[in-house]
């Protein structure tokens, strides 16, 4: 008792609620988006409530997945990798508290005020004006604690890891409050600051950031600490890590208006956005070919250890999407892709694929450290994890592309005389077997998550909360 | 010559042109090697033995 008693530990507590809530949200957020796909398959499955209908289930689907289950593993792992690569325990105990019990009340606030129709109708930003206020005061605890953490530090350098996690808790403040900048008429009911062609650019201006900052630059952090974890050896180029950072940074920023390619926003802008996008290509490659590269010398390792396969395939997905985003961005093909199926089968293949996989394999490598356990109870089940993951990815993405590019030809096909050849109800019947093997395909991943649930109630049940000490100064 | 703000705008992209090549450089000084080899190590070093008895047991 005499020096353990005294001696400084890290925080793991937060951590643990955060990671253990990353598993609950991403279960009930996987649900409701395999519930809606289920939907577009048998429509009756509305059975006539308002509240299970489509329009108001998906964006509860998108805002569980993204800022439930992505938030949680960004919250718990950028509060671990900070501590860890910092040699210092988080800035203050209280705050961190707070951004847990204050973002679960972010999350069921949506939960409910989403299906009761409550919504701003801004993409990824429908949340009332009071949820928006909740979530701009614990991102500013949020904030303090990170940077409080890193202002403390004992290591000379900020390990970059870090330097994406405060990238993306930066900019997501600025994202929120300028996107979310509205006029109350009553509690439950705002009216946006901008108009028009305006009010469309500053949505996609954050709603492209959210893609880059939210679900890319957090999730390199992740990346940047859990595959050199995991693989044992330091990343391949921590030069070109630095490099990855500012050039992806800068570049982010700017792409938004390929969200409005042929609409009223300024030519000039569409031009500029394409631009940006194509030039993104770079430093998502050189992110990408730094993490995978980061297992050379130790490539047996995919074979034998299933939590770096989740890292590594990962990283596949990131650069695949990464490659189809600039090519989707470019003006004369997003004319075929834009409003189909395509870009939901585009956007699936970095949700499911990158941060997906990004974050389970993060957890599996996390979770036991928390608990003071070696390793997961079942390490065959997080094998089989791997495969349903996988498999259910490449039915999804598959059956939306194929779905996304005929439905673009059937729109866009004349007649002689120039009518339209199908009706949009023609295309909306041949999409039947596609959002079938899309339902399919989710099922499978969904299957994967509740194997994960398993797993991890087998590997904290009976499991003492581990408390790890802070080296002292060297 | 008169400053307009397309001249500021096409110095500002200069300048940003410039920043990066700048930071491209460092990054890849050979003065930097030693720092950044040891900063790359910080996920690994600090490895625990799994934390199993540190915390769990007296």
């Amino acid at each position: 008792m005499s020096t353990s008693a005294t001696a400084e530990t890290y925080n793991y507590k937060v951590v643990r609620q955060f990671t253990i809530m990353t598993v609950v949200w991403g279960i009930v957020g996987m649900a409701v988006g395999v519930f809606i796909a289920a939907q577009l398959v048998w429509p009756e499955l509305n059975f006539g409530i308002p509240w299970l209908t489509y329009s108001r289930l998906r964006p509860l689907h998108t805002n569980a997945v993204i800022f439930a289950f992505g938030g949680s593993a960004l919250f718990a792992t950028s509060y671990y990798v900070v501590q860890r690569t910092c040699h210092v325990r988080l800035f203050s105990d209280k705050l961190a508290a707070f951004t847990f019990w204050g973002w679960q009340a972010v999350i069921v606030l949506a939960a409910v005020t989403l299906p009761l129709g409550y919504t701003t109708s801004k993409e990824y930003a429908e949340l009332e004006w009071p949820i928006d206020v909740l979530i701009t005061v614990v991102w500013v605890a949020y904030a303090i604690v990170f940077f409080g953490t890193l202002a403390r530090r004992r290591t000379p350098h900020i390990y970059v890891a870090n330097w994406f996690y405060g990238a993306f808790i930066l900019t997501i403040a600025l994202l929120h409050v300028v996107n979310s900048a509205a006029v109350p008429v009553s509690w439950f009911k705002s009216y946006s600051v901008y108009a028009g062609a305006i009010d469309a650019m500053v949505q996609w201006w954050y709603g492209h950031n959210a893609v880059g900052f939210f679900l890319t630059a957090g999730f390199l952090g992740m990346m940047y600490y859990f595959v050199p974890k995991q693989a044992g050896r330091p990343v391949y180029s921590y030069r070109l890590s630095v490099v990855h950072f500012w050039a992806l940074i800068s570049l982010y920023m700017w792409a938004g208006p390929h969200h409005l390619h042929y609409t009223a926003l300024p030519d000039w802008a569409q031009s500029l956005g394409m631009v940006f996008s194509l030039m993104l290509l770079a430093p998502s490659w050189g992110g990408m070919i730094n993490g995978i590269m980061t297992l050379s010398g130790a490539w047996h390792k995919l074979r034998t250890d299933p939590i770096i396969r989740f890292l590594i395939v990962s990283l596949s997905f990131y650069g695949m999407s990464t490659f189809e985003g600039p090519m989707m961005s470019i003006k004369t093909v997003n004319a075929l892709s834009h409003y189909t199926d395509w870009t939901i089968g585009h956007v699936h293949s970095g949700a499911l694929g990158w941060v997906g996989l990004v974050t389970i394999g993060s957890v599996y490598a996390l979770l036991p450290r928390l608990f003071g356990r070696e390793q997961m109870h079942s390490i065959k089940a997080i094998e089989a994890h791997f495969w349903l993951a996988t498999i259910g990815i490449v039915l999804y993405i598959a059956a939306m592309w194929i779905a996304g590019v005929m439905q673009g030809l059937m729109w866009r096909a004349v007649n002689e005389d120039g009518t339209l050849t199908y009706s949009f109800v023609e295309s909306l019947k041949a999409m039947y077997p596609y959002y079938t093997v899309r339902f399919l395909g989710g099922v499978l991943y969904l299957s994967g998550m509740l194997l994960m649930a398993w797993n991890v109630w087998k590997t904290v049940s009976g499991a003492r909360p581990a408390e790890a000490p802070v080296p002292q100064a060297a | 010559m008169e400053l307009d703000l397309g001249t500021v705008r096409g110095l500002l992209t200069a300048v940003l042109i410039a920043v990066y090549a700048g930071i491209f450089l460092w990054a890849w000084s050979p003065k930097r090697k030693a720092a950044f080899a040891a900063a790359a190590r910080a996920p690994l070093e600090e490895d625990e033995a799994p934390a199993a008895g540190k915390g769990g047991q007296p």
